[in-house]
């Protein structure tokens, strides 16, 4: 009995194919933009994972600020405004944790702001970052040409460029030993790093990065402390990494009195956070989303109770000839679903289609799973059987009299 | 053997002031193997009476027995049931599905009996092959003249074997010829033992059943027509089918 519902489902919707189509419009955008948001964040999240992973094995990484906290509730918990704060990181924060056993390199994040020329241009895209020879290890990055700073240097005003930076303002030319403008001060280029091949940049993009010793950077601010944001560490290989960051987290807390205000996160909850960041947001997406299907159960209510009213008389006819209440109430029911469902199918197909252009217009691959093909059809089977139900049971309802006279 | 009983049967629409009688205190009894032509002005209560005796519809009050069970207060699953099971229907305006082929349509009563797939199609093949159809099986309604698609009503009514075939006006919407084609057709299905009741304006057609009552005022009128002119009118009607 369903089969045979499903074929006069579709034999009814092949019939009027414009007003099903219309009457899908919302369940397919609906459907489409659930399916781009849901794919698309969860390709985010597997890029930004294997991002953080290419930072090496065993990163941790110190956040000035109680960034994280938890909730009643026990749920972990995101507070932005924590790390908007000034920074309670300082040197001797790093110089401790550099001397830390099992620490392998300890470098700090030191955002310096300032114009930079390039060639005698301005060079917009590029920011400062002031940092120490540990940058290398930290990040596990290399230096394609030349060289990084060393702690014992005879001249401070030296500087490690991105490779995006050789390619904009050097024209791909060799930059060492060329001379750039920081704050108006000269640095001489002594290295290049090594191409940072991403799609997905946590912050800013380290291609287009000027790094700078920490030492330079206080000059460059006028002979203050600097600010450290945010101190990487790279562990050494076989450490504990829970081990390690209670150690780390033991250290802080001694400098700083017993105050909590640093985040210490490993790789793992480094990767949990990003994803719980993008989940939000998936979230908030999807409610648009859910928007729209609500839009399409409606709109697929009113064309239901104009077919049934369309179609009184068969409706007549089959109580005549043997069918319950219940049988007509699944005919129309299946009707609305399966209308649902070919909606959902062109949803996806247009998804999918989405997904391209995603791919082309922001380099994120969008990841397919099978859980948000299942979510799609357990949420077109309910905007199906709950914009079909009043409808169905108004048919079921009828009197078999009354609908036979129907004109 | 009686086939239907009705006892005292009424049919009251609207409320108060505003009640209209529609069957009133009507008591009658169809023998299995009857052919009951029913004949009365419009309004009369025709169409209330068999609407009642197919179990589209119920009683005000009253007592109604289709093979000495009472069937007049059953619940709708049950009428539709004994619907799908006991009666055949063919209506004047056909009432063909027009989204569905002919074989389709006439396989759809076992639909709801809850035959296969292959059942029901086979069935309907046979029943419009019977009716000279055979040949129309895939076609839609609307590719039917009128005649072709009141054979494709009556093969419905026929598939599921019922015990009672209610026509209403059956040839009021095709032409005379088509009409006695239609005509000979239910004298036939009659002959083999079928039970009908028919509803007609026409005298001429009316003769065609082996008995011939008119409803008035909805109360069934033995017209002066006496049970010798009545069995006179039945032995012209088979002279008539054994001629042909």
């Amino acid at each position: 009995m369903i089969w045979t519902n499903i074929k006069l489902a579709l034999n009814s919707l092949r019939q009027s194919k414009l007003r099903s189509f219309l009457t899908m419009i919302a369940v397919i955008i609906g459907v489409a933009a659930f399916m781009i948001v849901t794919t698309t964040v969860e390709g985010l999240k597997s890029a930004a994972s294997n991002e953080i992973n290419e930072l090496g094995g065993n990163l941790i990484t110190v956040n000035s600020g109680k960034i994280l906290y938890k909730d009643e509730s026990g749920r972990q918990q995101f507070n932005f405004a924590a790390s908007m704060g000034a920074s309670t990181l300082t040197e001797k924060d790093l110089n401790d944790l550099r001397s830390l056993d099992g620490v392998k390199a300890a470098a700090p994040q030191v955002m310096i702001s300032g114009e930079v020329e390039v060639k005698d241009k301005a060079f917009p895209s590029a920011f400062i970052l002031a940092t120490n020879e540990d940058y290398p290890s930290a990040f596990s990055q290399k230096v394609e040409k030349g060289e990084f700073f060393s702690d014992n240097l005879t001249n401070k005003n030296v500087v490690v460029v991105g490779s995006g930076v050789v390619a904009k303002g050097f024209s791909g030319a060799s930059p060492l030993g060329s001379k750039i403008l920081i704050r108006n001060q000269e640095f001489t280029v002594l290295g290049v790093m090594e191409e940072y091949k991403s799609s997905f940049n946590i912050g800013a993009d380290l291609n287009n990065a000027i790094i700078i010793p920490v030492e330079s950077a206080k000059e460059l601010t006028g002979g203050t402390p600097v600010s450290i944001q945010e101190i990487d560490i790279q562990l050494d290989e076989g450490a504990d990494a829970n081990v390690q960051a209670e150690k780390i987290n033991n250290k802080l807390l001694e400098n700083h009195g017993g105050e909590d205000d640093f985040t210490v996160l490993k790789q793992d909850e480094l990767i949990d956070l990003t994803g719980s960041l993008l989940d939000q947001i998936k979230k908030v997406s999807q409610a648009v989303s859910y928007i729209m299907l609500f839009v399409g159960s409606v709109v697929i209510l009113l064309i239901m109770l104009i077919t049934v009213k369309e179609r009184t008389r068969e409706i007549g006819i089959r109580k005549s000839i043997g069918a319950t209440n219940s049988n007509i109430l699944t005919q129309f029911l299946t009707e609305a679903v399966v209308l649902s469902w070919v909606g959902s199918l062109m949803g996806i197909a247009l998804g999918f289609a989405l997904g391209f252009a995603v791919k082309a217009a922001i380099d994120i691959t969008p990841t397919y799973s099978i859980n948000s093909i299942i979510t799609v059809v357990i949420i077109s089977t309910t905007i199906g059987a709950v914009g079909g139900f009043f409808p169905a049971l108004q048919a079921a309802r009828k009197d078999p009299v009354e609908a036979l006279r129907y004109e | 053997m009686e086939l239907i009983k009705l006892d005292n049967i009424s049919k009251f629409y609207g409320m108060g002031d505003a009640t209209t009688v529609a069957l009133d205190n009507l008591s009658f009894i169809v023998e299995k193997g009857e052919f009951v032509s029913i004949m009365g002005p419009s309004g009369s209560g025709k169409s209330t009476l068999m609407n009642i005796i197919g179990l589209l519809d119920t009683p005000t009050h009253g007592s109604y027995l289709l093979e000495n069970k009472e069937v007049a207060n059953l619940s709708q699953k049950d009428r539709a049931r004994i619907r799908r099971e006991k009666i055949g229907f063919i209506f004047q305006t056909f009432n063909l599905i027009p989204q569905l082929t002919v074989i389709e349509n006439v396989a759809l009563p076992l639909l709801y009996k809850g035959a296969s797939y292959v059942k029901r199609m086979e069935a309907a093949s046979k029943v419009l092959k019977s009716l000279d159809l055979g040949d129309r099986e895939y076609y839609l309604p609307n590719q039917l003249s009128g005649g072709q698609r009141q054979r494709v009503a009556i093969a419905r009514a026929l598939i599921n074997k019922p015990s009672l075939i209610l026509a209403d006006e059956p040839t009021g919407n095709v032409d005379s010829k088509t009409s006695e084609n239609i005509m000979n057709i239910l004298k036939d299905i009659h002959k083999k033992g079928n039970t009908i009741l028919m509803v007609t304006h026409n005298p001429d057609l009316a003769e065609y059943g082996t008995r011939v009552i008119h409803v008035i005022d909805g109360q069934i009128e033995e017209k002066n027509r006496s049970t010798q002119n009545k069995k006179k009118a039945t032995k012209k009607t088979n002279k008539k089918a054994g001629k042909k």
